[in-house]
């Protein structure tokens, strides 16, 4: 299991590579695997800290990955605005080019990546759990 | 993230490499979109030694190609690599963006 805080800053997502290949090579991830749990992470944790703060105050988010039972677990603890990424609305891919807003993309590519998320907001935290099933 | 610039007559070639993430894509806008603002035309964009993108980078060509649109030019994406074209897929860019298999397809259906 990796259990890291990370600060509430832009600056401390060019950590994520080195945690994710890190835990990926003692698990035998898969480079597609891993390509995947980094994307994940990133896409929320970039938006608790562009999004989830309405103070100049410091923040720190945990983040711990770990594998159970055949299962890639993220967990993503903040203490942000409350934000459920399960009840983000839906971005119509099948907009023309023209018609294709810019942002809200990140969200859509967590919930096609992962098999399962599962969103609580509990004592001001969200917290957010991403399942993804490994093939070993 | 690097780019690196090459030119076939009116064709400009773009070669990215690295990430394409939210600790980079300001530098890759800036890079991507200066020739487009400068008035260029016709622009291929090689990927294949691209190994990482997220929701930042793929907004950034989606501008591009917005941009280049508006200004009667067309920019061509090729080369990139199967994890790569996945994210593209489920974001449901490969239906908006021209996207080739090679460089030589990229640059004959400018």
């Amino acid at each position: 299991m990796v259990s890291i805080e990370l600060k509430g800053e832009l600056s401390e997502l060019e950590k994520l590579p080195q945690i994710v290949t890190e835990f990926g090579q003692r698990h035998h991830l898969s480079s597609e695997t891993l390509f995947h749990t980094n994307l994940a992470l990133e896409e929320i944790l970039a938006n608790v800290i562009l999004y989830g703060y309405d103070d100049n105050k410091e923040h720190k988010i945990h983040v711990c990955l770990l594998m159970e039972g055949g299962e890639l677990i993220m967990e993503v603890e903040d203490d942000g605005l409350p934000f459920n990424p399960l009840d983000a609305p839906e971005v119509d891919i099948q907009r023309p080019l023209e018609d294709r807003p810019v942002g809200r993309l990140g969200i859509h590519l967590v919930r096609n990546l992962m098999d399962r998320l599962e969103y609580q907001r509990e004592n001001g935290r969200n917290r957010l759990l991403m399942m993804k099933k490994v093939i070993a | 993230m690097d780019i690196t610039q090459d030119r076939i007559n009116s064709i400009l070639i773009l070669e990215i490499s690295g990430r394409l993430d939210v600790t980079t894509w300001k530098t890759f806008e800036e890079k991507l979109l200066a020739p487009i603002d400068a008035g260029e035309k016709q622009i291929v964009v090689d990927l294949s030694q691209v190994d990482y993108i997220s929701s930042v980078g793929l907004q950034v060509f989606l501008l591009a190609a917005k941009r280049m649109g508006h200004g009667n030019g067309k920019i061509t994406l090729c080369a990139l690599n199967d994890s790569v074209k996945r994210i593209f897929e489920i974001a449901g860019f490969t239906s908006i963006l021209s996207i080739y298999d090679s460089r030589d397809e990229a640059i004959k259906n400018l």
